[in-house]
């Protein structure tokens, strides 16, 4: 039995006699001792009782114990308390009873038993401030303050006293994947059988291995569940979990609605009682609904991100799912140390529900990263091949800071390209054995219509304009500078990138400036935590404490976990109008909240 | 983001506030994300279809043959992915689907990204 489920039962005898004047730290106050049921047997010493007694003298207060068998062990100081052994083979029930009436006894109580709150030996928890917030410093934060406020933080230790294990709930991780194999997760991964043996399964290759090539579900997971305990790295808000992981987001960090109905509806029937989706887009999404309907018909709880726009989400273009009105769905917005609300997080006095820790949050992650950048030039000079002409390299300003670019015509941003161009540039990159590869640049583009900018890749090198494998193509105006990231997994080095301008015979505009080339290649491993911001991070604060109430009380509803949340969360200025509860995740208060104190509190005259 | 203004397949949506200027440092804001208006994307040829209970997907094949259909992919009971190679954008298929009792709903099949602050 838990602590708090003893204090519990202890309350509930005790209602008729006693006061409880605080839950840690328990007293009972007895003005009329009376003959009381037993207390739980585990929350105190089980052959003592404390006993307060009026100002008597010394003498007969020893007679008033030994007449009963008792012995005086110490006086607690000048508390008026005296520590007093039971009679051999008498309940701590029957020796409360017995001072019932005795004139000179003031009070008298079972001698509680205390622990030191539950904190697990994982070498990091010391920097995973959103369960423990000390004020430290996360060294590898990134995000401004880095230190904070002593006890902004979720409250777990508190609840840990009383659950650490959510293994009787499946949690869904829909998102980039999960690194399944990793040493702090492998332990704590959903056990799908025969028929998903890698621990779920992946909608967007339409296979069973959910692997995660991003990083971000492995993040999201081991937020939820890493093993606690095990001395190993981080934990989770649960110690032990069973994460189901269901891969709908790529490389790149993207997915469509079309993975994630069949991410939710696979949750739901294969048993999932949470589901986390640090994901969002920007348009209502019918077919999204109707999956959290499925999920909510099935009593499902799902935990989602606010956004990290810092944009109200209760205005037109707010971010979906967050804004999606289902009563089973709880939208989390991030908090930093200080528990204010993180620059960058959504909010809504009508959408956004809760706030979470969403700073400096170290998790786990799949591997590791090496990237090849490019900046175009040797010494000044274009260093990517080209034909056609057109291209040239240039150094420009950018809010102040000289930048790279690529650039289309050789004047750019000044002048205009050529009429009736094939003008192509790129350039060959040696790639080593990855996972995954990613190719990511910004850009600011004006093209006529019936102008083109094209993206294409090849295998081996070359130009990838002469069998090689398109990527996108581009018209119009960007309106600015646009950033994007594409996998391009497929090229088999040595892989060439390319850039072609093709137009057509009227109209010119001011042309295309590339910057901020880079090739990323990720190596999977097991052992990688790194920091991470985002409402991605702070919605799997919450999925775990989900988790963690319907273990901890198994009939729960979405309803009363959600209740438990929103109500049980901690008051919190910043979130004041900016969410539906103004409230923080408290794990311990939630708990509290399920279980409803009022049996505990009494007072009679 | 349309085709008309933006990458035809595929573009992420993160749009920095900025542009070059020329030799000089004044003018620009430092590169900041819009609002998420700008993350309302779709993407381009996929549409979700909803089936009426009793239809099955060769409704879908007859009603939108027209567009090159390249896939037809289900989802779950009544529900397919559809992948055309002639997208006629959103407005079009929908008003298609109007015309056939047999399609419950059908829209375009969004992006989403995940929502960590780089």
């Amino acid at each position: 039995m838990s602590t708090l489920r003893r204090l519990l039962a202890v309350g509930a005898v005790f209602v008729a006699s006693f006061v409880l004047v605080e839950h840690a730290g328990t007293v009972l106050s007895a003005p009329r001792p009376r003959a009381t049921p037993a207390p739980a047997p585990e929350s105190f010493v089980k052959d003592q009782v404390l006993v307060k007694f009026r100002p008597i003298q010394s003498e007969h207060r020893l007679s008033a114990v030994a007449v009963r068998g008792h012995t005086v062990l110490a006086d607690l100081d000048r508390s008026g308390w005296t520590r007093i052994n039971t009679r051999a083979g008498q309940t701590v029930a029957e020796a409360l009873a017995s001072y019932q009436g005795d004139p000179s006894v003031e009070a008298v109580q079972p001698n509680y038993v205390y622990r030191a709150l539950l904190a697990p030996n994982d070498p990091s928890y010391g920097q995973l401030w959103g369960l423990k917030n000390i004020g430290q410093t996360i060294g590898t934060g990134s995000y401004a303050p880095t230190s904070g406020t002593a006890g902004a933080d979720i409250n777990i230790e508190n609840a840990w006293d009383h659950i650490t294990d959510c293994s009787s709930v499946v949690v869904a991780v829909i998102d980039s994947g999960v690194n399944y194999n990793h040493e702090d997760l492998a332990g704590n991964m959903w056990d799908g059988g025969p028929g998903f043996p890698l621990h779920g399964t992946d909608f967007v290759s339409g296979d069973d291995d959910p692997m995660d090539l991003a990083g971000h579900g492995t993040h999201v997971a081991a937020t939820i569940g890493a093993v606690g305990n095990n001395a190993t790295g981080t934990t989770g808000v649960c110690w032990v979990a069973r994460i189901m992981a269901l891969r709908v987001l790529d490389a790149t960090g993207s997915g469509t609605t079309a993975g994630i109905v069949q991410a939710v509806n696979f949750a739901v029937s294969h048993g999932a009682k949470v589901i986390n989706m640090s994901l969002g887009g920007g348009s209502f999404d019918q077919a999204f609904s109707d999956a959290l309907n499925n999920a909510r018909a099935n009593d499902v709880v799902v935990v989602v991100a606010a956004g990290n726009s810092a944009f109200d989400n209760d205005l037109p273009g707010g971010a979906y799912p967050c804004k999606f009105t289902h009563a089973n769905l709880i939208c989390v917005a991030a908090l930093d140390q200080n528990f204010s609300l993180a620059t960058f997080s959504n909010y809504g006095a009508t959408s956004v529900d809760v706030g979470a820790p969403g700073t400096n949050v170290l998790s786990a992650v799949n591997g590791t990263w090496s990237t090849i950048t490019d900046n175009f030039n040797s010494g000044g000079t274009l260093n990517w091949t080209t034909s056609g002409g057109g291209w040239a390299y240039r150094a420009l300003s950018l809010g102040g800071s000289p930048v790279d670019v690529l650039a289309n015509p050789t004047t750019f941003p000044s002048g205009t390209y050529s009429n009736n161009a094939n003008q192509r540039a790129f350039k060959t990159f040696t790639l080593g054995p990855s996972a995954a590869t990613l190719l990511s640049f910004s850009i600011q583009f004006a093209l006529q219509p019936g102008d083109f900018l094209k993206l294409n890749y090849r295998s081996s090198g070359g130009d990838p304009f002469a069998g090689g494998v398109a990527l996108d193509s581009v018209t119009g105006f960007s309106g600015g500078l646009v950033g994007s990231d594409y996998d391009i997994s497929a090229c088999a080095s040595p892989c060439s990138v390319g850039f072609q301008l093709s137009t057509n015979a009227s109209g010119v505009d001011q042309g295309v400036g590339i910057a901020f080339f880079a090739i990323d290649q990720l190596t999977l491993n097991n052992t990688t935590y790194d920091t991470f911001n985002g409402t991605s991070m702070a919605s799997p604060h919450v999925a775990g404490l989900a988790a963690l109430l319907r273990a901890y009380n198994p009939q729960f509803t979405y309803v009363d976990v959600a209740n438990a949340i929103k109500n049980g969360g901690r008051s919190v200025p910043a979130l004041a109008g900016k969410t539906t509860s103004g409230r923080a995740a408290d794990a311990m208060s939630s708990l509290a909240y399920i279980n409803a104190p009022t049996a505990l509190r009494a007072t009679l005259q | 983001m349309s085709l008309r203004a933006g990458w035809i397949g595929g573009l992420a949506a993160v749009i920095l506030a900025a542009s070059w200027s020329c030799g000089n440092s004044q003018g620009n804001p430092e590169p900041a994300p819009v609002g998420s208006k700008a993350e309302g994307t779709r993407a381009p040829g996929e549409y979700l279809v909803t089936l009426a209970p009793q239809a099955n997907a060769t409704v879908i094949r007859n009603l939108y043959s027209g567009f090159d259909i390249r896939a037809l992919k289900p989802l779950g009971p009544n529900l397919y992915l559809m992948q055309i190679a002639n997208d006629p954008g959103p407005a079009v298929i929908e008003q298609r689907a109007k015309t056939s009792r047999d399609i419950k709903a059908i829209q375009p099949n969004y992006t989403y990204r995940n929502r960590e602050k780089r």
